[in-house]
């Protein structure tokens, strides 16, 4: 590979840490408020895993 | 260069998010419950399914093989969902939160050993199937008896793969097309082939039919297809990682995923598993013809050698990205054509035996249980036990010596230690290749133990070893 591919490809790597840090200081401002750092409640944990469990279950006691 | 390539195959928001090791930020987590469902449903009504659902008949009738097949599947998808909300909640690709576990140079051999082998274990059996596909319409057509293991069935196995190679290399716009039309016309192929299995054939015909080769103790059989259920859960570890960091909400990625992942999966094995004991074959492509006449047969077995290079071009794009941007420089320089012919040229050792593989497609799905459920174990008792949900994320991206997940040298010894346990676990359970399998296997199936004891070894180790010693930024 030629110096020149070489030089490019670490131009390539500086560019895309320089928009890491842009992204990472977009989404760390406090005023950035992104409904997806909203964590699974109580509820949500327990619907799900009783999801799976029942689904389980019912598959054995039928099929099993 | 990747950059161009990135930017014609999807536009730049999905293009960052799906193929780099950027963060997404808000304005770009554009999928919902419903269009992560669907999304998810285009995942699971792909070839891979049919396989899965048809390798049950080995073991299981069509009760016990849907049963075992929902039990499986629970655990693997469960585990799954759990696992990648971190993804979701901080817009991290996958392997950039294992950093955090493994630290930055520990999560190289995850993504240059374990993704890739598995990956390029996918593409050959993808190959295989593909050739597979165009024998039997060759056979059909031209009234030939080609075997399985034959000559042609891997010359077209190779075409699949250097026309996936020139799709990556030369031609991602198109693929970008043609993805969208894969899915539902694979959909298609399911509702016909239900509508073709009943109609000559009632429920009680299906549940009359014995398993081809069960070893004989009820249990046992039923846990080996609770077995590769798991894998074909867990197998969507990484993929799932980076495609839920695009939800606009945790909730909607977890329950998305279910619905796809879990239920339309079920559906896809369950037809699988249906043709499988009707036909007492469990290769996909044997029973088209026979099931839906030449005609709508051939045309069917035409769309799934299409699907089938749609996902080993999709597959060969995603790990060939992911492994230039990991700063291994002479990787880095490698020129783009070459790298992707090298991933689907190893993709190429497996048609030398077809069969060997393919024939056996079960087995590699509990190798991908052996690879991923320690570390899916390791993961979360990192991300839920031991950080409370909470990362650094600049520290994920500092490369700097001393960095919280630089650990030692830029490896966390402890997460390889319990590795290392994990997989020790499953392989004393269960051997994947003779099948062998140790008594407690019957009631504990290998990847949960693998899991579990993966989880309770590094939580030990990190508890007295790895923060006594101030290593991974735990108490920052």
């Amino acid at each position: 590979m030629s110096a020149d591919t070489a030089a490019a490809r670490d131009r390539y790597h500086e560019e895309v840490a320089a928009r890491i840090r842009v992204r990472l200081d977009e989404v760390m401002r406090e005023d950035d408020v992104d409904p997806a750092r909203r964590g699974l409640t109580a509820w949500d944990w327990l619907a799900i895993i009783g999801f799976f469990v029942l689904c389980s279950v019912v598959a054995v006691a039928w099929g099993y | 260069m990747a950059a161009e390539e990135l930017e014609e195959f999807a536009p730049p928001s999905e293009r960052d998010a799906l193929f780099g090791t950027l963060p997404v930020t808000r304005r770009e987590r554009v999928w919902g419950f419903l269009d992560m469902t669907w999304v998810m449903t285009g995942l699971a009504i792909a070839t891979w399914a049919f396989l899965i659902g048809g390798d049950v008949v080995y073991f299981l009738g069509l009760k016990a093989g849907i049963a075992a097949m929902v039990v499986g599947n629970a655990i693997g998808v469960g585990v799954v969902v759990f696992s990648v909300l971190g993804n979701t909640k901080y817009g991290l690709e996958h392997f950039t939160l294992v950093r955090a576990a493994f630290g930055r140079h520990g999560v190289k051999p995850l993504i240059f050993i374990v993704n890739f082998l598995v990956c390029v274990g996918w593409s050959g059996i993808l190959a295989i199937m593909f050739g597979r596909s165009a024998v039997n319409i060759v056979n059909e057509l031209a009234g030939t008896k080609y075997g399985g293991d034959s000559a042609l069935v891997a010359a077209f196995g190779v075409v699949s793969l250097v026309v996936s190679w020139v799709v990556v290399t030369r031609g991602p716009v198109a693929l970008k097309w043609f993805n969208r039309v894969a899915a539902p016309g694979l959909t298609a192929v399911v509702i016909v082939m239900y509508v073709y299995l009943f109609k000559d054939n009632s429920w009680s015909d299906f549940t009359a039919i014995e398993p081809l080769e069960p070893f004989g103790d009820p249990l046992l059989d039923f846990m080996m297809v609770v077995e590769f259920s798991i894998a074909g859960g867990v197998s969507w570890w990484p993929a799932q990682g980076n495609l839920s960091r695009l939800a606009t909400t945790q909730r909607g990625a977890a329950w998305a995923t279910i619905a796809g992942l879990f239920v339309v999966t079920l559906v896809a094995q369950t037809v699988g598993l249906m043709a499988a004991l009707r036909y007492g074959d469990a290769d996909p492509t044997s029973w088209m013809i026979p099931l839906t006449g030449a005609g709508v047969g051939i045309l069917i077995l035409v769309w799934i050698g299409l699907a089938n290079i749609t996902t080993m071009s999709v597959q060969a794009y995603q790990v060939c990205v992911a492994m230039r941007q990991e700063s291994i420089r002479w990787l880095s320089t490698m020129s783009w054509d070459l790298l992707v012919g090298i991933f689907l040229g190893l993709s190429a050792l497996l048609l030398i035996k077809p069969s060997a593989v393919y024939d056996n497609f079960f087995q590699f799905l509990y190798w991908i249980g052996v690879s991923y459920t320690p570390v899916i174990g390791i993961m979360l008792a990192d991300y839920f036990l031991l950080r409370r949900q909470a990362v650094d994320r600049v520290a994920l991206f500092d490369d700097r010596p001393g960095s919280p997940y630089d650990f030692w040298r830029g490896w966390n010894l402890a997460a390889y230690i319990a590795l290392g346990a994990g997989v020790g676990t499953y392989l004393a359970l269960l051997n994947p290749v003779s099948l062998w399998y140790s008594a407690p296997f019957k009631y504990l199936t290998a990847s949960v133990p693998s899991l579990v004891v993966g989880m309770v070894v590094y939580l030990l180790l990190t508890k007295v070893w790895v923060q006594p010693a101030g290593k991974g930024g735990y108490g920052s």
